[in-house]
């Protein structure tokens, strides 16, 4: 009985340890310069359809009104189940001050995933740039700003 | 029994539910229900109690959140704490709902019986300043 008893705690810590053995990545770019009020839709919507483009899928959108305002968009970024990935998102978010931030988030077990904003800047800064003109000099940086 | 009894304890502490009560909110004469929800959110803010997020969403349906924080308890151990949040939902149906949702380390069956005296100083406070009658109706989770 007491065999039993210890190999079932066991068995259940385990099972409890590995849930929680997810770690989360996370890492946030900034666009700088900021963008101006007569930009900010029109940059918000290049950069969402370029990663609608790599194949990311918008799973929601929305607007928050307080405590900040700023538009929101969530890109779940497919994995596979042998990825060992939980809630792997893009998060695209233009505040009303002109702040655009992407932010990768997810949860992963053992391998760290790759920077997916870092492998697609140069071609993401081309297409915002192509669309709000050439001169300007544009650059995602990391944010320590959640 | 102690290796029983250590899981016990770190399954009870590392657990985490969600105990929610939906209602929504019936007015029993034809009223935007936009005029509703900002009555509710006009009532809240006279008792003092602080929004924590307001957000509308927009795909893949446009919805309205507005969520309070009504605050913390701690249970009879020192280990067991509870949050306390009032969500009131506007959905993309016209439907008004207001969902009183308990983060807690403890499953919970929600109360419905216990809002009552609540609902009813909500519903008089929309008689009085907006001449709304509402009702409050629970809606069994799924």
């Amino acid at each position: 009985m007491k065999v039993v008893a210890r190999l079932l705690a066991i068995c259940v810590l385990a099972a409890e340890l590995a849930g929680c053995a997810y770690v989360e990545y996370r890492r946030v770019y900034e666009l700088h310069p900021h963008v101006s009020e007569t930009q900010r839709l029109t940059v918000g919507e290049v950069v969402e359809r370029y990663f609608l483009d790599k194949g990311l899928l918008l799973q929601q959108k929305y607007r928050d009104v307080y405590p900040e305002r700023r538009l929101v968009s969530a890109l779940e970024i497919p994995r596979r189940p042998e990825e060992k990935r939980r809630h792997a998102f893009l998060f695209v978010v233009i505040a009303d001050g002109g702040v655009l931030q992407l932010i990768h988030s997810e949860w992963y077990l053992r391998h760290t995933p790759d920077d997916f904003v870092a492998e697609s800047k140069r071609e993401l800064l081309t297409r915002i740039s192509g669309e709000i003109g050439a001169n300007a000099d544009l650059r995602l940086a990391p944010s320590t700003v959640r | 029994m102690k290796a029983l009894l250590l899981v016990s304890v770190v399954l009870f502490t590392a657990c985490t539910h969600v105990n929610k009560a939906t209602f929504a909110i019936e007015p029993q004469r034809p009223a935007p229900a936009e005029e509703v929800l900002r009555g509710i959110e006009d009532y809240f803010t006279t008792l003092g109690i602080k929004l924590e997020r307001k957000t509308e969403f927009i795909y893949p349906e446009t919805r309205k959140e507005s969520t309070y924080f009504l605050g913390r308890s701690v249970g009879p151990m020192p280990l067991h704490s509870s949050y306390h949040h009032v969500v009131l939902r506007l959905e993309q149906s016209g439907r008004l709902y207001i969902d009183w949702v308990e983060t807690s380390d403890v499953r919970r069956a929600p109360r419905p019986e216990s809002l009552a005296a609540t609902h009813g100083r909500i519903a008089g406070d929309l008689k009085d300043r907006l001449g709304v009658e509402v009702v409050f109706r629970y809606v069994e989770q799924e």
